[in-house]
């Protein structure tokens, strides 16, 4: 026994000496793969047809096919194979294959706050987009997402600017004046009158907004309004300092009020609309496609708003949105620079993609076409004007690799303060322990 | 004549080691290798683009994470509560199937077992529209029945049971076949001489049959428990670890390092804790049999 | 047992394999129903006329003869694989005394407490290196390591009687004459829970195909499924319901052909030792 264990760990340490020997080659293996796209690179200005690969899912899928329809006009050589996947998908994908390239697409669609963690990770995984971004072009909260460490490392596309919308018709039941509700509070006041005078058309007293308590999206739109993220700029973890604090215990005092209608996940999110089941949804620009597409029958009853503030923010709130990145490996990088360019620049194209399918562009000369002035005639009034002005307004907030998780372990901790009553300041207090653990200083 | 030369080349004393070689060869390759590296790895973590070696911090760090210890409790209460759950159901199950008197038992066995055969995302999705609080189906029966229908995925210990009721709707019956596989193995003379001496079912249930199958409910208490402690797919499909990650495994919490995080090496941290956790449990298991067979 | 207890068990078990089956039920006939139907209170249970539309936007997301193809071809070839690998190792295991037989069963028992989430970032990077990505191989080769099949299949050889054996090699049989000859043709059960063993867990993968796999046309079944329902907004599930009937019906026809000899094998398995 004693033998055949000695032998066991003899041939364990020669196994390590031997993985040590492939770790070694960490900085090589992204050289060496790079050959293939170096030599390829002769095709550049050849006549030949191309084919990029593309993945991205749902409207923007769609918007991309416009785009690419449009682009060959000009660029008949260039063909495009588009694959819907999901979200999940591409980041189960972009996880173990970033490092290497190999069998990602030429050009990817990624939500804007996950794709810090990949460029942290994987700084060599995407092609440097510098030369084709005007930064002053874009929204400023869109440029932080793209830009880290001094590299574009993707191109802004949509922005989720946030706003407020309401039902007219259940607001005018309840004699609530829409311009009246200023700040979170009034928000509350006016919850209780809404609940009291209206039904459903199923019969149930309707709910003032929809809040998942399993998530941080409402604590995190107040704390953003008072212009934190979860981060400082130098990447140290402040979830309990007084702004946080403060957005946390808000967002208590909003669930607690019992205006809120409870949710989880994206399908009971959407049910809120379809059933009429609450008078508000604060929420960013995208909701409005949402609320088109699964109430059709709510026609002229929707408006929008500024979001109520908090005393002491003076900022506007972005959520979600995505952006476009390039595979480093890609063996066409000049057409794919060339084709992100275009898609993601040319005026007709944001306007038809906002039209179409509710993206928003944060390309910001597009902002002066009529649209936004006109607004949608599904809509009482202009319903663009409120996050046309919050896209203006929106804090800087520092990227974070970390983002990612850390969100999830701030939902962790909102769960606890609005389910279990737990304590904010001594639940944030464990959560910034739980991320100094994590993240160091 | 070829048999004659192939003696030769192949006999008896390492004929075992030409048969073990290609899956030997499949094993260093696709286990010993993989299992070496996230060890090294565990001692590593990706920082732009390279490995960095970082010592012990993983470890460090992960004897701190409160989300760690909070997914070893989970994972524990499923142990605790769904394994004794399901291998006693799954015995009950086979015993009855046995009943001599029992007609269209290949029809009870198969529609007990069939769940285990199924796709894991196709079952997870079912049950995910079954269980839905608003217009599921289970809380509709429940709601039939005068209950008020339960909110599945927001409570803590709802959703717990959420998990634990699929797990056993899909395992119980594979512990079953086995189990039904043990008791078949019983002499029918040991049961015949226990009718005749009087003895009731549950007595024939408790002083013969259990004790005969003792070494299988071992085996599939030991299977069922590495199976509930690498718990990953129910978890991720059916409530994504919420809420409060109550639900959250130790496995979900590898796959969210690694896979969601990217922190491969802090992964690998977590996936050797969790090897040792089953090396030990399951040698405690072994031991506690053993030492119950010698008392 | 008396009239009361008997009926009380019949209650008892025909419960039971409701709760099994119905979740099957379910799942086949969501796929003939609308979306609507399915998120009604209370959902539909009767059979319904969408079939056709459902499929029909199925085959539109999904590209389904591929699908059942890649799975088909991954699953039946890891099995032969597999069925080769195994009974052979098992027979080994099982059949011989050799030096290193404890730490080579220990080993490769051992392996089955490491989780395998835990190998995937390793074996994939593996998988780059010998240029296998977005191949059947690189599917089928790493999960060829099962300490299951092994264990199994060593299970049912130990009690192939030695006698057999030795009366073969008296008669000039060689060793691997044996193993084809004598052994495999006399362990039909025990292959026949292995075939149903190893291709469920193949046809059923998902994980390790999704990392491996890259191109839409590659896809397994999981996978497809996955994709199907990975799209947060306009979850229609009537057409995913069809997809996972789809996915399940091939399993379950395996099953039913082959159950006798399946269930004698998992019998032998567990019996001995």
């Amino acid at each position: 026994m004693k033998k055949s264990r000695k032998k066991r760990l003899l041939a364990t340490a020669v196994a390590i000496a031997m993985t040590g020997g492939l770790l070694a080659g960490c900085g090589k293996t992204a050289q060496t793969e790079a050959g293939p796209a170096g030599g390829s690179s002769s095709e550049k200005s050849g006549e030949g047809d191309i084919t990029l690969a593309v993945w991205a899912w749902d409207v923007a899928l769609m918007q991309l096919k416009d785009c690419a329809a449009k682009y060959q006009e000009e660029h008949p050589n260039v063909k495009f194979d588009f694959v819907e996947m999901g979200t999940d998908q591409v980041y189960k994908k972009l996880s173990t294959s970033l490092s290497t390239g190999n069998g990602i697409a030429d050009i990817i669609q990624i939500e804007g706050d996950v794709i810090t963690g990949y460029e942290d990770k994987f700084p060599e995984g995407f092609l440097d987009l510098s030369d084709i971004l005007t930064t002053d072009d874009f929204v400023q909260s869109k440029i932080n997402e793209c830009v880290y460490n001094g590299k574009t490392h993707a191109f802004p596309w949509d922005a989720g600017p946030m706003g407020f919308f309401y039902r007219t018709d259940y607001f005018e039941q309840a004699g609530v004046e829409a311009g009246s509700i200023k700040t979170w509070d009034d928000l509350i006041e006016a919850g209780k009158k809404v609940e009291a005078v209206c039904k459903t058309p199923g019969g149930d007293p309707v709910k003032m907004l929809p809040v998942n308590p399993q998530r941080t999206n409402l604590y995190t739109m107040i704390r953003n309004e008072l212009g934190t993220g979860l981060f400082d700029a130098d990447g140290k973890p402040i979830v309990n300092n007084d702004n946080s604090i403060k957005a946390m215990e808000k967002a208590k005092q909003i669930y607690d009020s019992g205006i809120c209608l409870d949710y989880n996940g994206w399908d009971e999110y959407e049910q809120c609309v379809v059933n009429e089941s609450v008078a508000c949804i604060p929420e960013a620009v995208w909701m409005i496609g949402t609320i088109k597409d699964k109430s059709p029958k709510t026609e002229g009853k929707w408006a929008s708003i500024a979001l109520p503030a908090i005393d002491g923010g003076k900022y506007s709130c972005n959520n979600g949105g995505s952006d476009l990145a390039a595979n480093a490996k890609t063996k066409y990088p000049e057409q794919v620079k060339d084709f992100i360019k275009f898609a993601l620049t040319d005026k007709e194209l944001q306007i038809a993609g906002l039209e179409k399918y509710g993206l928003y562009p944060s390309y910001k000369p597009s902002y002066d076409a009529k649209i936004f002035t006109a607004g949608d005639p599904f809509f009482s009034g202009n319903v663009y004007a409120p996050f046309v002005e919050a896209s203006n307004n929106i804090a800087d907030i520092p990227a974070s690799p970390n983002v990612l998780e850390a969100n999830d372990e701030a939902a962790v901790s909102c769960t606890q303060v609005y389910l279990n009553g737990a304590d904010v300041k001594q639940t944030f207090d464990a959560l910034q322990e739980n991320f100094e653990n994590k993240y160091g200083h | 004549m070829k048999n004659h030369r192939k003696g030769h080349l192949i006999n008896k004393g390492n004929a075992p080691y030409v048969l073990l070689a290609p899956t030997i060869l499949i094993f260093v390759l696709f286990m010993i290798y993989p299992i070496i590296r996230s060890l090294y790895l565990s001692f590593f973590e990706l920082k732009s683009g390279c490995y960095q070696f970082v010592g012990l911090h993983n470890y460090i760090v992960l004897f701190h994470d409160r989300t760690f210890y909070k997914s070893l409790f989970n994972t524990v209460v499923y142990l605790v509560i769904q394994v004794p759950v399901m291998i006693l159901l799954a015995l009950a199950i086979a015993v009855l199937i046995e009943e001599k008197f029992l007609r269209g038992k290949a029809f009870f066995r198969t529609s007990v077992f069939l769940p285990s055969i199924t796709a894991l995302v196709a079952y997870a999705l079912v049950f995910k529209v079954l269980l839905n609080g608003d217009h599921g189906l289970i809380n509709y029966v429940i709601e039939l029945f005068g209950a008020k229908g339960v909110n599945w995925f927001y409570g803590e210990w709802s959703a717990r049971i959420a998990i634990i009721m699929a797990i056993t709707w899909r395992w119980t019956g594979y512990n079953m076949i086995i189990l039904l596989a043990g008791i078949q193995s019983i002499p029918d003379s040991l049961q015949e001489a226990a009718r005749i001496d009087g003895a009731t079912a549950r007595q024939r249930f408790v002083y013969i049959t259990v004790p005969m199958v003792k070494q299988i409910i071992l085996f599939c208490t030991i299977t069922s428990t590495i199976g509930t402690l690498q718990l990953f797919d129910e978890p991720f499909i059916l409530t994504s670890g919420g809420p409060n990650n109550a639900t959250i495994t130790m496995g979900e919490y590898l796959y969210d390092n690694g896979f969601r995080y990217l922190k491969f090496g802090y992964a690998s941290a977590i996936g050797y804790v969790m090897t040792i956790i089953i090396f030990l449990l399951s040698a405690l298991q072994f031991k506690a049999t053993a030492k119950g067979d010698t008392d | 047992m008396n009239k009361i207890s008997r009926f009380f068990c019949y209650v008892v078990l025909i419960l039971i394999a409701f709760i099994s089956l119905f979740p099957f039920y379910f799942m086949f006939v969501s796929g003939t129903n609308s979306n609507e139907q399915i998120l009604s209170i209370p959902p539909k249970l009767t059979p319904g006329t969408e079939l056709a539309e459902n499929f029909g936007i199925l085959i539109g997301k999904m590209d389904l003869f591929h699908s059942i193809l890649n799975t088909l071809i991954i699953s039946i070839v890891y099995t032969l694989f597999a069925v080769l690998l195994f009974s052979a190792a098992g027979y080994a295991l099982a059949k011989f005394e050799f030096r290193g037989k404890k730490l080579i069963y220990g080993f490769i028992m051992g392996t089955m407490m490491i989780p395998s989430l835990v190998m995937y970032v390793p074996l994939f990077e593996m998988m780059i290196r010998f240029n296998l990505t977005d191949t059947y191989a690189s599917v089928i080769l790493p999960l060829l390591a099962n300490a299951f099949g092994i264990f199994l299949m060593r299970q049912n050889m130990l009690g192939f009687p030695s006698a057999l054996l030795e009366a073969g090699r008296i008669d000039g049989v060689g060793e691997l004459g044996l193993f084809f000859r004598i052994v495999l043709p006399n362990e039909k059960p025990a292959i026949s829970a292995l075939v149903i063993y190893m291709f469920t867990s193949m046809w059923n993968n998902f994980m390790w195909p999704l990392i491996v796999l890259q191109s839409e046309n590659k896809y397994t079944l999981p996978i497809a499924l996955a994709m199907l329902d990975g799209n947060p907004t306009n979850k229609n599930y009537a057409v995913i319901m069809l997809a996972t009937a789809i996915a399940t019906l091939p399993i379950l026809i395996i099953f039913m052909l082959f159950q006798k000899q399946f269930v004698a094998g998992v019998m032998g398995g567990a019996v001995k030792e």
